[in-house]
């Protein structure tokens, strides 16, 4: 299954990153698929460093290595891209 | 007066003929050092003391730092009587080694080995020297991390005005540490190629290690022809890692530290950029100068030739520094190629002919810590 | 002689319970992300002794600490050793030492110049040393200093690790006191010897100086010794220490106390092997 339509894995990667942030006064349900995450729509506030951080949790948790900031914004985007790319099918 | 009296370090330039020959030239050595980031082999420059492996144990930094020390007294030919009368200042970033070795040794903490029941604190090695070499007990160690050690140097000119000592000994040190190490990489800073800092390609820093022991005095003790004339540390909160790029905190501590030691710009001969090689890092720099000179300073960054040596950077760059000019040269900067239009302003790519003068030194940090430093060479 | 204008102490001993994020997050909602528990109690001291007062943006910050954020390294160490896995970078930018600084200075608006400085022994003693130099010869006017030390399990692992008994009671703490050469509106004076004494030279000390000033004493300093520098004279002692346990920085909580409870004047007498410090407190009348 694609990862946009795996909610399980969708679940997973939101509590994820509200860990790494340690956005604790946020729960995964609030966090939308199809939002930037890095916009300010995500009412998230994310800055370059959490970047790092969920770069460091996707590697530890999910085996996937993102080489360079490049690579994270083109991946980390929506919470669908991102599972899309952490299950292709 | 504080006067600088001269000292010895060891860095991946070797002793000091040699160390001379490197910054005259503009060539230097690193070698490639790995690390396994979750089962991957990753491989990046390190500029390394020396090149053979280490045992990681506590005493080990310990034979290194007493061996930069001996030498520093000889060099100064400093008698037991003065050495009873000079306090000890450590700037290092790398309570990593001191906190995380003996700590590492004891997973679980439970094994109360020998290492275990020793002293663990950021502090064990300036109690170490102070004991060794029979120095005055006034000693602190300081954690500012990129500043570390140019804070230590401020503190220790501000103690020998105030007469509790008449010697200072102030050391930089800092020594390959793998969390460190694998920290730098985690935070996507460390450069897979050369540091080429002030360039258009620059890709980050090259992480080296350094032990520089350097030794002050004031010339109603010892007359020198180098005199510190002071410095200014501050905070900037911008972001806890680093300077504004706009460079309004850094122009602001290059401003102060000028007036507080009476020193215009154009007076400056030459500046030691912090020059990392980081894109952020060296734009704050440049934007920073740029707020308070006019045209362009003659300015240079060491990193390339000892690679970024953390919180030691502040004493080993000082005498690096010294040590040119004595030769008679302020040194170019390595690699550099390619102007960056962003920054315009580009440093000396060979060196040049300079005998003495007013210098700046910077020093920039984590924790949004900057330092500038002001010194002067006479004829002597 | 410098003086003392606020003062502030977070302090439990072992066996207390702290909990500082739940403290730190009524005071600071929006600083508790990235911030650790040691970092927490640096900002909770800090906020005791200076409350909602906006200080001059060039005030100094000292921040001493004898074992440092020991808290992170193990959490660094274990990422390492036992997960295989690098540093996360928010742990690997805590394990600088001045990152508590930088919070501090973020929170009270500082500006000015940023230590984090540690030592084996005499850490707090050391550092007011340096603060008193630095305000004696106007190169800071104003300067917040603060210790803080955090109590680390298993107990008897940190007992050993700094050399003191199995038996003694640990403690944790952060004691934060603003001071400056201004006299005006001070609570008391500082005076920090700026050498070290032997045992004869403490007590030909102590028996120099008026009869009336308490003394206390540190930690490290055992009852014999106690009894030796005392040497039967009838002088009232300050004792702080019921509340505290030990910790390498508890020299300012004692001092914090006096300066709190205390009248007329204290001897704070601190040994570390051999060789002895000494800081005298005078409280200023308060109208």
């Amino acid at each position: 299954m694609i990862g946009s339509q795996d909610d399980a894995l969708k679940l997973r990667l939101k509590t994820m990153i509200i860990e790494e942030c340690e956005k604790e006064d946020i729960t995964p349900e609030e966090l939308a698929d199809d939002i930037e995450l890095f916009s300010d729509k995500s009412g998230l506030e994310l800055d370059s460093l959490d970047a790092l951080q969920i770069s460091m949790g996707l590697q530890t948790q999910f085996k996937i290595r993102l080489g360079d900031s490049k690579d994270f914004r083109r991946v980390v985007t929506t919470i669908n891209n991102l599972a899309d790319f952490v299950q292709p099918e | 007066m504080i006067t600088i009296l001269g000292g010895e370090i060891l860095s991946a330039l070797g002793e000091k003929e040699q160390r001379l020959k490197h910054l005259f030239e503009g060539s230097y050595k690193t070698v490639e050092k790995s690390m396994n980031l979750m089962g991957e082999e990753l491989s990046f420059p390190y500029y390394s003391i020396d090149e053979g492996e280490r045992n990681s144990a506590l005493s080990i930094p310990l034979h290194y730092l007493e061996d930069a020390v001996q030498k520093a007294i000889d060099k100064c030919a400093l008698t037991s009587e003065e050495l009873s009368r000079c306090g000890l200042f450590v700037g290092s970033a790398s309570n990593d080694l001191s906190l995380s070795l003996p700590l590492g040794k004891n997973y679980d903490n439970t094994q109360l080995n020998k290492v275990a029941c020793e002293r663990i604190g950021n502090g064990y090695y300036a109690d170490h020297l102070t004991k060794h070499f029979g120095l005055h007990d006034f000693s602190l160690t300081y954690n500012t991390a990129c500043t570390s050690s140019a804070n230590a140097l401020l503190d220790a000119a501000s103690l020998l005005e105030g007469g509790i000592i008449d010697y200072a000994l102030v050391i930089g040190f800092e020594m390959f540490a793998p969390i460190s190490f694998e920290g730098f990489a985690a935070m996507q800073l460390l450069s897979p190629g050369k540091l080429v800092p002030f360039d258009r390609d620059r890709t980050g820093i090259v992480l080296g290690e350094a032990i520089s022991a350097l030794f002050l005095s004031r010339d109603d003790v010892v007359s020198s022809p180098w005199h510190f004339l002071g410095g200014v540390s501050s905070c900037e909160t911008h972001s806890v890692t680093g300077a504004n790029p706009n460079g309004e905190g850094i122009s602001q501590v290059i401003k102060t530290a000028l007036e507080r030691t009476n020193i215009t710009p154009d007076q400056i001969c030459g500046v030691k950029a912090h020059g990392t090689a980081s894109a952020l890092n060296d734009l704050a720099e440049i934007n920073g100068m740029k707020r308070v000179f006019s045209t362009s300073p003659d300015f240079f960054s060491l990193k390339p030739y000892i690679g970024h040596t953390l919180g030691s950077c502040g004493s080993s760059e000082l005498l690096l520094m010294m040590e040119c000019i004595d030769a008679g040269f302020l040194p170019g900067t390595p690699n550099f190629k390619n102007r960056d239009i962003e920054l315009e302003w580009t440093p000396l790519i060979e060196k040049k002919s300079c005998t003495e003068g007013h210098f700046l030194l910077n020093y920039f940090g984590f924790g949004g810590n900057n330092t500038s430093l002001v010194i002067e060479k006479v004829s002597s | 002689m410098i003086y003392v204008h606020n003062t502030g102490s977070v302090t439990r001993k072992e066996g207390e319970e702290l909990d500082v994020k739940a403290q730190w997050k009524t005071i600071s909602p929006t600083m508790i992300r990235r911030t650790d528990r040691f970092i927490q109690l640096a900002l909770l001291g800090a906020y005791q002794a200076i409350g909602e007062t906006a200080l001059d943006k060039d005030t100094a910050l000292f921040m001493a600490s004898g074992q440092g954020n020991l808290a992170v390294f193990k959490r660094l160490r274990d990422q390492r050793y036992i997960h295989k896995q690098p540093p996360k970078p928010v742990d690997f930018i805590n394990s600088l030492s001045n990152t508590s600084g930088f919070y501090v200075a973020q929170y009270f608006d500082l500006h000015g110049k940023n230590l984090n400085v540690s030592r084996l022994g005499f850490v707090a003693e050391i550092t007011l040393l340096l603060a008193q130099n630095d305000l004696e010869l106007g190169k800071e006017d104003q300067v917040l200093l603060g210790g803080v030390d955090e109590l680390q399990e298993p107990a008897t692992f940190t007992k050993r690790t700094l050399g003191i008994s199995d038996e003694s009671l640990l403690g944790e703490g952060s004691n934060w006191m603003l001071l400056s050469r201004e006299h005006e509106g001070a609570l008391a004076t500082i005076d920090v010897a700026k050498k070290k004494m032997d045992l004869s030279e403490v007590k030909a000390y102590l028996q120099s100086i008026d009869p009336a000033c308490k003394v206390a004493f540190g930690f490290r300093c055992t009852e014999p010794m106690i009894r030796e520098i005392i040497d039967g004279e009838e002088r009232e002692r300050f004792l702080y220490n019921e509340a505290c346990g030990f910790y390498e920085t508890e020299t300012l909580y004692a001092l914090n106390s006096f300066i709190k409870e205390g009248e007329g004047e204290l001897l704070f007498i601190n040994v570390y092997e051999e060789n002895f410090r000494v800081i005298k407190v005078s409280l200023l009348p308060r109208f």
